[in-house]
């Protein structure tokens, strides 16, 4: 039972810690963006869209050239935010809602148009689970780790990598100086604009990836609401990871297992008497009491949400 | 400031009018709100294809809009109303107290609720009594199960889910009163990645006939038992609401099925004028508007004696002889 649950602990962890890692990024870059979500559905539905054209050529390859076929819907959309925030000047927040109107209309619009008003719920060609030779077969660990799909991997692998990045490299701390003090950045040379828009773009591409997660990987199925909210809930992991991709990583993992667990609970018969409403409710909890009792205060990037201007 | 405003109402205006179009007022029109998107292959779809049929075999003008938010409810009624149109479908039993208050201000406009029992001078619900199919479901699943686990995925814990829910157990327990019954709900009807999760940990736990009544969320279910099956576990599905058999052929079962004409039927008694304001039973016994639609591939694994058997059941309940359980609502 422990075992099932981490796995599926797993599961739910991936397309939450994809999304979040690159909004860190931009956030950490002095960039909000709220239209995660948008980018996510619109990743999803081009992800599936385009692996169900491929599919009849190579079945294998299929789903991987429309996962990457979703990350650059959300570079696409992405760039679209970028431009208006940056240049423009226009509210981050505000954009950002506008980003996630006009994904979910487009998607909505698109699948009708493409697939009839009712939809034919059709089945596409999905990626296969990776079994690492040797380690997936030690007991325990084996099936939780290693039996996985190859996009999980890359994801937790790229924890490491990011950090390394924000922390460790020149670029990572001319992003971080953008999102404290952009001026100071601008003085010493680093063009902030530019460095904030590739960030930002970085984020659109992470989310599209998690949205082809959602339709590639998870199920072959694609539904014009699938996200269900889980753009908005890889915003509040980037404020309870504190910026930090290794801390992101834990929360991330903290929401799957309060997600898994609960959902492993339900389907106990003699538990049946507990309200449903109780087991939906326990990830929010749980996350709001690890907010107020172990994470304390979160500090922002000073600059974040605020236009760059050069006088 | 004035200036700005006044250019945005007019063409808010406009877009309004687009899409309602100059529609003549004399003629009769039907409109459809649904709860959720109808590209759900279920429940939403359902009631979609149910206008298109009524579009097509009544010849009459249709409208469509998605009302999801609670607020929304009451101002989608009164704008088709406020239209002209005849007859405005709300597709849920949550319409019913936003039909009840917009009912008495359009007298000459005619509100149906699919599910809910609330009835005015021209309020109506529509009732499919999917009970009755669910019931045999439940003894098919209940006299097939090798664990004497049956698991249920709903969307919402809500009287009309519920009462589906209420029937299977019952058929399960009327062939093996040992059985087990899990129930998960996801939370929303979208969520079809929670609904794969839930769907595999009822496996985990021993599950081994799975019905969902969660609209598109379903879906996840359908894969989580296909994935269970390639994996060697000898696990069913049951699709609802439509005919789902074709949308996961190697793990579904069968479908507990609504056919649309339902509401090409009540559409008809509105434009004729036979319409009383009651609660309209659409059961088996209503020219099959619920029917057991079990899936040809499949259909080999149930025993001869268990089709028979079922085949019994459903001729009682066509003969009156006996009445699926179900909770009131």
């Amino acid at each position: 039972m422990i075992e099932y649950i981490l796995e599926a602990t797993l599961r739910y962890a991936t397309p939450l810690l994809l999304v979040a890692l690159g909004e860190l990024i931009a956030e950490r870059a002095g960039v909000i963006n709220i239209g995660l979500e948008g980018m996510m559905i619109l990743g999803a539905f081009t992800g599936w869209l385009g692996s169900f054209y491929i599919q009849g050529m190579n079945p294998g390859l299929a789903p991987w050239i429309g996962i990457l076929f979703g990350g650059l819907s959300g570079v696409i959309l992405a760039g679209i935010f970028g431009t208006l925030v940056l240049w423009l000047k226009t509210d981050q927040v505000v954009t950002g809602t506008g980003i996630n109107l006009l994904a979910f209309g487009l998607v909505e619009v698109l699948y009708r148009r493409i697939f009839g008003a009712t939809g034919d719920a059709l089945k596409v060609a999905i990626v296969q689970p990776l079994h690492i030779p040797l380690l997936s077969s030690v007991p325990f660990i084996g099936p939780i780790l290693f039996q996985q799909n190859l996009l999980v991997y890359i994801t937790f692998l790229a924890v490491p990598a990011v950090y390394f990045y924000l922390f460790h490299t020149h670029h990572g701390l001319a992003i971080q100086a953008c999102g404290e003090h952009p001026k100071a950045a601008d003085t010493v040379g680093v063009s902030v604009l530019w460095l904030q828009a590739k960030c930002v773009l970085f984020g659109g591409f992470m989310a599209g990836l998690a949205g082809g997660y959602l339709s590639l990987v998870d199920v072959p199925f694609f539904s014009t609401e699938m996200t269900a909210g889980r753009g908005f809930i890889a915003l509040s992991i980037v404020i309870f990871g504190k910026w930090h991709p290794v801390k992101a990583c834990g929360a991330a993992l903290l929401f799957g297992l309060a997600n898994a667990l609960p959902d492993r609970l339900q389907a106990i018969a003699d538990l049946g008497f507990i309200p449903y409403q109780f087991f939906l409710m326990l990830p929010y909890v749980l996350t709001l009491l690890v907010l107020a009792g172990f994470v304390g205060h979160a500090r922002p990037p000073a600059a974040l949400a605020l236009p760059y201007r050069r006088e | 400031m004035f200036k700005k405003n006044w250019i945005i109402y007019s063409l808010l205006l406009l877009s309004f009018g687009f899409t309602i179009g100059t529609a003549d007022a004399a003629k009769f029109k039907v409109a459809l709100l649904t709860p959720g998107s109808i590209s759900d292959a279920g429940w939403n779809a359902l009631a979609y294809e149910g206008l298109q049929r009524i579009e097509k075999e009544l010849g009459v003008e249709v409208s469509h809009v998605e009302s999801k938010a609670p607020s929304q409810w009451e101002e989608h009624f009164r704008f088709y109303a406020s239209k002209g149109y005849g007859l405005v479908f709300g597709h849920g039993f949550e319409y019913q107290e936003a039909a009840k208050a917009v009912a008495p201000d359009f007298p000459d406009t005619v509100f149906i609720t699919t599910s809910g029992n609330t009835v005015l001078d021209n309020v109506a619900s529509i009732v499919f009594e999917l009970e009755e199919v669910t019931y045999l479901l439940g003894v098919i699943a209940g006299t097939m199960s090798q664990t004497g686990k049956i698991g249920l995925i709903g969307g919402m814990n809500i009287p009309p889910i519920n009462s589906t829910f209420h029937a299977l157990e019952e058929g399960a327990k009327s062939v093996n009163p040992n059985i087990k019954i899990s129930s998960s709900y996801v939370g929303d009807w979208e969520n079809i990645g929670k609904a794969k999760e839930l769907a595999l940990s009822q496996i985990t736990e021993g599950v081994d006939f799975i019905f969902h009544n969660a609209d598109a969320a379903g879906r996840g279910v359908f894969h989580a038992v296909e994935e269970s099956r390639k994996a060697g576990k000898n696990i069913y599905a049951f699709g609802s609401n439509l005919d789902q058999n074709d949308i996961a052929p190697d793990a579904i079962l069968a479908s507990a099925a609504i056919d649309t004409k339902a509401f090409v039927y009540a559409a008809d008694l509105v434009q004729t004028g036979k319409f009383e304001p009651q609660v309209m039973w659409m059961g088996m016994s209503l020219n099959e508007t619920v029917k057991l639609v079990y899936n040809p591939k499949l259909k080999d694994r149930i025993p001869e004696d268990l089709l028979a058997k079922v085949e019994k059941i459903r001729q009682d309940i066509l003969a009156g002889k006996f009445k699926a359980p179900r909770v009131k609502f």
